[in-house]
């Protein structure tokens, strides 16, 4: 006889009884092996997903709007196994067109990528060769096909936003002809498993639109020469490792080019000028260059002395050393002699001048500054009219009539002289003035001057070259290498799936294991006399326990491993599910199932320890109980007085808590509000419970009150198993609890969609275009501009393309899109209610050097992992990363995924993004204004939203979660109310003796149903009752909230639901345990 | 009273033992044993007898430990045992103590022969000398042909009588027995009480038994009679 063998032979026994305690273990290691494997098959997908976007991919060097030298990757060739492709991807709108010319399907946000041979490196082919793509023909991936309907051989036309070395935004570029048209017919469409069909660099909820075109031809459409703005790598060792040496080497192999500088020599007039085809050199460049001549030409509207004016001139701020001792200073200018003589000025004349600064929206404002005329130089010197930079619609016309300079320009000005002039002269200076000056008057974020000019030497130029190189960095430029390998393939998601699902499990998981301590409580029940002998028989209590516990374990370790084999079945459900049902909460993407074994290892750890620490807790006072106490078949005693005191303590304590935490937290806002309330709901519930215990407690002590109907007798009986009935009502009330409070957390986008206050910001339409926008279409000029005949009332938004932080991305994200808008805008229309933060006016200025940024709290919290106050690296884009603070939090709005800084702080680190991508439009007649702008921005690549369908489709993730949520809640609440049943056949089948005794003496069978139903019943009512006032408390914030209030359909089908499954197991267990003849009970007793 | 004279220490000795109870009365108690004195030398046979609620199974409980008193001394063997932990009071029931109940309280699940040697397996290993024993003692109690029975397949003498066997089986120094022929008919507790008796003799074991059964009592040499909580003879 042994220990081993004792535990076998109980575990065989009571196999029976054992059965109950082995299912909830089974569904506890279910749920949670279940609920991981969620987690393994996110992550797989996510990393196909990966694969798929990236092929072989491992680093890449991604431009915003800047240009480098497509061969920059040639030059990088670390070794024989790396590979880089440059590619230059522009966005793109497509369209289809029917027979009578008219646009058929269209699909905006596409990815024009042109590719070379290098592309298909990065790709797996399983093909002998490489897809070929002609001049004018494309590849698309199926994706694309589908939307446009098109197959191979068919036609279809993109439009795209012509890319431009110069912002559109600068002074004096040309903001006419911004967008080209392409057409293009099918070559082939793409595989997703090996032509890198969706390629993106950037984790999306769903894939892109491709179009993969020649890059010579892309570039000669685009006007873009040898020019690209992606160089991607693979062949590395890891992909940190590439990123690190092709870092390294590009310090070796950038040239001056790729940061679209340009060194031109004038051997002739003896000078070297360093200029851009982005007209402004900027800060970097000229900190680099110091020392060195510099000036900042800037055309004047008018410069006028007295009544004599000339029209049109280039003005030339120069350094101090640029004309030597004559260089002005101050306001002091000088004059060509061709001006002089024009203007009839002489030193000492105040001459007034006239120019142009650009807004934000490309609104001129024409301003003035008044010089003193120093001197008068000759009209041309050598080297002068070189100092005028390649202004576009200038630098390439014949006559000065035909400028088209980006600025309004009134050609009826132009006298035959000043016409003579720009033939003979060109663009050469009729004024000088000092470099200060013209700083002040004419810098903008582009930059600070147009050029900066060397003496010519034999050699010079490779020196200055070199001497740049050595000052500038590529990060300077933004040329870096970034790995998008390692954490795309390490497959993490915004959120721990498997986490998640615990969490949203977590109730079923309790129930099951409360319902297996029930039943493995009744099984030593049953067995206390037995354990009572053991103990009479010189067995200590703390050796009964871990006998106990060893059966337990025993069936732990059994449930565990059923439960995970089970478990991988729950993961298919649900991925099943998710894939279709409960598509909303993963953005209606699709996951695929996938298991890890060390993820079942978990798993069954998992569940093997809430069993035994269940069991652990069932038996625990085991070894404090006494044989002979056990020998009479109690497994308990208490002392009610002591007991009833601290229950009531507890309650009082509970109770003052909730309405302290009520009163306090009354004004508070956001997630304090929220959790406190759910706090005060907790400690409510906390004290029902206790409450219902004393009651049970004073119903089996009161001796005196006497009952006069079967309904009392049977309420008098739920005192008699304290415990049992205890966790009945608890079960039920914290299932009630849960699914009411969640209940009210649910969305309904469509309440006060209207108003400003509401998650769309009472906003008609969210629009997004392929092609910026550069006008304020607020005003008469800009709709002009833009050929839109109507009112409009919008909000216009810049965009820095990042990643989609929305929660219909799966992905981790750690550069989300960037938006930059004019907070007045949008607090002038309370646009949008704040969770968090004091509204749009916390995003005026740098405190600290720091911008600060307003998120959709659903975004901060759940996809960049943020709270209020913390500090998020951007990249800028001239290279590095600059700080931003979160300062506020959006409630629930249809601005999710985005960070949003202001206008002013986005234009300080992103000068290159022009125009306007993102507008929030109001609208009184919302179809008239969606189909008007439609058509006028039928080029721009438009796309209107309706605020309300934007909404719905982010607010259908959080509610497809309650709605996991509650469903799971209810399984758990059905097994709840199994326990319930369970309860009930255990208290019956004990009392059979004492039932038969009331039948012997006339008692119906029936009224002794009803009896044992109103005992339970009174149960569940306690239960419901308890969990709906706790929960009321907890979700108070979130009805007093305007968007949101109490289902108050759902709460009532909740709580008919619960009640009539209780009464269902009630009833079933009564009458299973009271079938069959009750009398032959009386004389087993 | 009948307290035998002796020069050596006594097997058992009470001293004013009283064993009250929370009564359902606050600030009352109920008490069952009223200054009980005793002393019990070995090898002893003694019935306890008295009318129901006297106090007679609070007496043996106490005796065997399975129960403290409130108040007064109660030595075993010249120990006090109001003095031991629950361990050491389990592993003197376990050496010198065996029970057996008016229920007999088999582990349903065990067979016989396991039940028997269940006592041995407390505080140590089981050994082939316990099986030995405990196979010749079932022989002597005329269940050996019913070592690998379970108890369900026994009659309810053959399961009183495995009882008894496994009180024995670590040859203990007191033999306690609850109204061991209460659930008996008068053939088979009349042949319980002659079993008992002889395993007094053989096994050379102090015997206590609480009974309502005057044929029992008679096979004592000892009466002690209780009333209201207090020995009366």
């Amino acid at each position: 006889m042994t220990f081993t063998h004792l535990i076998f032979a109980s575990l065989r026994h009571h196999a029976r009884a054992h059965a109950g305690t082995l299912l909830g273990a089974i569904v506890a290691s279910t749920v949670l092996t279940g609920s991981l494997v969620i987690g393994d098959s996110v992550k797989r997908t996510l990393q196909d997903q990966a694969k798929q976007r990236l092929g072989k991919t491992q680093i890449a060097l991604e431009q915003h709007d800047r240009f480098f030298r497509s061969d920059l990757g040639e030059q990088l060739q670390l070794n024989s196994q790396t590979r880089f492709a440059p590619l230059l991807k522009i966005n793109a709108a497509g369209y289809t067109e029917n027979e009578e010319g008219q646009t058929s399907k269209r699909a905006n946000n596409i990815q024009l990528i042109g590719i070379d041979d290098n592309f298909w490196h990065q790709a797996i082919l399983k093909a002998d060769r490489p897809p070929i793509i002609r001049e004018s023909e494309a590849l698309i991936n199926p994706r694309l096909a589908k939307q446009l309907n098109i197959k191979e051989g068919d036609d279809f036309r993109l439009r795209i936003a012509k890319p431009s070395v110069l912002p559109r935004d600068a002074p004096l570029s040309v903001a006419e002809d911004l967008t080209v048209r392409l057409r293009l017919s099918v070559a082939k469409i793409t595989s997703p498993d090996s032509e890198l069909a969706n390629f993106n660099l950037r984790p999306g909820a769903t894939p892109p639109y491709n179009v993969f075109v020649p890059l010579s031809w892309l570039q000669e459409e685009a006007e873009l020469p040898n020019r690209a703005n992606i160089l991607i790598g693979s062949g590395g060792e890891s992909a940190n490792k590439l990123a690190s040496e092709s870092n390294q080497k590009l310090e070796e192999t950038w040239r001056l080019t790729d940061a679209e500088l340009e060194l031109v020599e004038n051997k002739v007039d003896g000078f070297i000028d360093i200029r851009t085809d982005r007209i402004f050199l900027d800060k970097r460049i000229l900190q680099a260059t110091d020392g060195s001549d510099t000036a900042l030409t800037y055309i004047a509207n008018n410069v006028q002395n007295g009544t004599q004016s000339t029209p049109y001139s280039m003005i030339a701020a120069v350094s101090s050393d640029f004309l030597g001792d004559q260089t002005p200073k101050g306001n002091q200018m000088l004059i060509t002699q061709w001006l002089a003589e024009d203007l009839g000025a002489k030193p000492g004349d105040k001459l007034k001048v006239d120019y142009y600064i650009l807004g934000l929206n490309r609104q001129l404002e024409e301003r003035s500054h008044t010089f003193n005329v120093k001197g008068i130089v000759p009209t041309e010197e050598p080297g002068w009219r070189e100092l005028m930079p390649n202004f576009p619609g200038i630098v390439d016309r014949d006559n000065l009539r035909d400028w088209n300079p980006g600025i309004d320009f009134d050609s009826g000005r132009v006298r035959d002289k000043d016409e003579e002039f720009w033939k003979k002269h060109r663009g050469t200076p009729k004024a000088f003035i000092a470099l200060e000056t013209g700083q002040k008057l004419w810098a903008n974020r582009y930059g600070e001057a147009t050029t900066i000019r060397y003496s010519f030497a034999e050699s010079k130029t490779e020196e200055i070259k070199s001497s740049l190189r050595k000052k500038l960095e590529p990060t300077d430029i933004g040329l870096v290498f970034r790995d998008v390998r390692t954490e795309a393939l390490s497959g993490k998601s915004a959120n721990d799936f498997g986490g998640l699902f615990i969490g949203l499990s977590f109730f079923l998981v309790l129930s099951a294991l409360l319902l297996m301590g029930l039943l493995f409580v009744f099984g030593i029940e049953q067995r206390a006399s037995q354990i009572g002998t053991l103990m009479a028989i010189g067995f200590t209590g703390k050796t009964v326990r871990n006998i106990l516990l060893t059966e337990g374990l025993v069936l732990a370790i059994l449930g565990a491993g059923l439960g995970a084999w089970a478990g991988l079945g729950y993961t298919q459900t649900l991925v099943g599910l998710l894939n279709t049902d409960w598509g909303g909460a993963i953005g209606n993407g699709t996951i695929s199932y996938h298991y890890e074994p060390l993820t079942i290892c978990y798993g069954v750890l998992g569940g093997l320890f809430v069993a035994i620490f269940t069991i652990w807790l069932t038996v625990r006072k085991l070894s404090r109980a006494k044989a002979i106490t056990l020998l009479q078949e109690e497994t308990s005693t208490s002392d009610n007085s002591t007991t009833d005191r601290k229950a009531i303590v507890i309650a009082i304590i509970c109770f003052l808590g909730a309405i302290v935490l009520g009163i306090v937290l009354k004004d508070a806002q956001g997630q304090m509000k929220a959790g406190g309330f759910f706090g005060a709901g907790m400690m409510l519930l906390i004290s029902c419970l206790c409450l219902c215990h004393c009651y049970l407690v004073k119903l089996a002590t009161s001796g005196g009150d006497s009952f006069t109907n079967l309904t009392s007798m049977g309420w008098r009986g739920s005192a008699r198993r304290r415990g049992r009935s205890l966790v009945c009502i608890g079960l039920l009330a914290c299932g009630v609890f849960l699914l009411v409070a969640i209940g009210a957390f649910r969305i309904d986008p469509k309440e006060g969609a209207g108003e400003s206050w509401s998650g769309t910001g009472g906003f008609a339409f969210y629009g997004q275009s392929d092609v910026p926008l550069l006008y304020d279409l607020n005003t008469e000029k800009g709709r002009e501009k833009m050929a839109f005949n109507g009112e409009l009332n919008l909000v216009q938004l810049r965009v820095r393309e990042g990643d989609d932080a929305s929660c219909l991305n799966l992905n981790q994200t750690t550069e989300p899109r960037l938006l930059g808008v004019n907070p007045d805008q949008l607090s002038e229309r309370n646009a949008f209610t704040f969770s968090k933060g004091k509204g749009w006016e916390v995003l005026k200025g740098k405190p600290d050097n720091i911008v600060p940024a307003v998120v959709d709290m659903n975004t901060g919290m759940w996809a960049l992992h943020v709270k209020v106050g913390d500090i998020i690296d951007y990249p800028k884009e001239s290279g590095g990363t600059f700080k931003i603070r979160v300062e506020g939090f959006l409630s629930n709005s249809m601005l999710q995924g985005d960070l949003i800084i202001s206008e002013e702080n986005f234009v300080e680190q992103f000068p290159s993004a022009s125009g306007y991508r993102v507008f929030l439009i109001k609208s009184e007649n919302p179809e008239k204004t969606s189909e008007e702008l439609s058509y006028a921005l039928e080029d721009y690549g438009l796309e209107l939203t309706k605020s309300m369908d934007r909404l719905t489709a982010y607010s259908q993730v959080q509610n497809t979660y309650l709605d996991i949520f509650q469903i799971l809640g209810a399984m758990a609440l059905l097994l709840g109310s199994v326990g319930l049943g369970v309860v009930v056949l255990r208290n019956v089948m004990e009392r059979r003796g004492e039932l038969a005794l009331l039948q012997a003496i006339g008692f119906k069978k029936g009224s002794l149903q009803w009896m044992m139903l109103a005992e339970h019943g009174g149960l569940l009512a306690l239960g419901i009752t308890g969990g709906v006032l706790s929960a009321l408390l907890a979700v108070w914030p979130s009805l007093t909230t305007p968007d949101q209030g109490l289902p108050k359909g759902m709460l009532w089908a909740i709580i008919g639901a619960i009640l009539i499954s209780g009464l269902f197991w009630t009833w079933l267990a009564t009458v299973i345990a009271l079938r069959g003849k009750l009398l032959p009970s009386l004389r087993n007793e | 009273m009948n307290t035998p004279i002796s020069l050596s220490t006594p097997l058992l000795k009470l001293e004013k033992v009283t064993r009250e109870f929370p009564s359902a009365q606050k600030d009352e108690s109920l008490q069952v044993l009223r200054g009980v004195s005793m002393q019990v030398e070995s090898g002893e046979t003694i019935a306890v007898i008295g009318p129901s609620g006297c106090g007679k199974s609070t007496l043996l409980n106490l005796i065997g430990t399975l129960d403290l008193p409130t108040s007064g001394a109660l030595t075993f063997d010249g120990r006090d045992i109001t003095q031991l932990n629950d361990t050491e009071l389990a592993a003197l029931r376990n050496s010198e103590m065996g029970f057996i109940f008016q229920s007999h309280h088999l582990l349903p699940q065990c067979t016989v022969l396991e039940n028997v040697l269940i006592p041995t397996i407390a505080h140590r290993t089981a050994t082939g000398k316990d099986e030995d024993r405990a196979r010749r003692l079932l022989e002597r109690v005329g269940l050996g042909e019913r070592l690998t029975h379970r108890p369900g397949k026994l009659s309810g003498g053959e399961r009183q009588r495995t009882a008894v066997v496994r009180a024995l089986i670590n040859k203990p120094k007191l033999l306690l027995a609850d109204e061991p022929t209460g659930a008996l008919d008068e053939s088979t507790a009349g042949k319980l009480g002659e079993l008992l008796v002889e395993l007094n003799e053989e096994e050379k074991v102090t015997l206590i038994t609480v009974t309502h059964s005057v044929s029992l009592a008679s096979c004592m040499k000892r009466t002690v009679r209780l009333a209201e909580g207090k020995i009366v003879e």
